[in-house]
């Protein structure tokens, strides 16, 4: 795997989990205080799925795109624009 | 074109311009469409004037993180639930213990970090919640 390819991992993890995050304020105002306590968890655990079988890896294969993460969402608020 | 961008945003944070008029050349989503790194584009002191066409309000008290911290700049919970740091500090307390429901309640612990207010667009929350996680649990998961 090169880096560029790596970033592509990043970029469709991060738009993934952006996906599931904007769920959020909707189920906020649609559901019991329950129901929505109950959703953001499986949210959340759906996030941390998507994360930890593609993010942590692929950082772990190029640490260097961690510093390169935290440049970007200084600069652009994305972690990989 | 960032021409045509300055050209838009000075329109968007012209006084002259009535605020009736202002929201009828927007697209009614047009709040999805601010850039994760508006503040940079934006003269201190005017962030209201800039954010009240798209019906959002920006807060110039919520406490931020200080600079020269990793998270400098970045905006933290007002009442201190959902602060980064003091999170990341209880997942480490929490990774240093044994216990078998310990990733429900990691999860538990790092998920309010996904419901902070941020720009559409942006990754803060979700990057923060991956370090809370890998805190709390490692990152040989």
């Amino acid at each position: 795997m090169n880096k560029d390819i790596a970033r592509e991992i990043i970029r469709a993890s991060f738009k993934c989990g952006s996906e599931l995050e904007s769920l959020l304020p909707a189920l906020k105002k649609g559901c019991s205080a329950k129901d929505y306590n109950d959703y953001t968890r499986r949210v959340a655990k759906a996030i941390d799925g998507i994360q930890s079988a593609l993010l942590n890896d692929t950082l772990k294969r190029f640490p260097e795109l961690k510093s390169e993460i935290e440049q970007n969402l200084k600069r652009t608020g994305r972690a990989m624009p | 074109m960032p021409g045509a961008f300055y050209f838009w945003l000075s329109l968007m944070t012209s006084t002259e311009i009535p605020e009736r008029q202002r929201r009828h050349w927007m697209r009614p989503d047009a709040r999805n469409f601010i850039r994760p790194d508006w503040r940079n584009f934006v003269k201190p002191g005017f962030e209201n004037e800039f954010l009240r066409p798209y019906g959002l309000k920006y807060s110039p008290d919520q406490p931020r993180v200080p600079a020269g911290n990793p998270d400098g700049g970045q905006w933290t919970s007002e009442e201190g639930s959902t602060d980064v740091n003091a999170i990341l500090g209880r997942a480490r307390q929490l990774a240093a213990t044994r216990r078998s429901n310990k990733y429900l309640e990691c999860l538990d612990l790092c998920s309010p970090i996904l419901e902070r207010w941020q720009t559409p667009g942006a990754d803060f929350n979700q990057w923060d919640f991956h370090r809370c996680m890998n805190e709390c649990l490692g990152d040989n998961r």
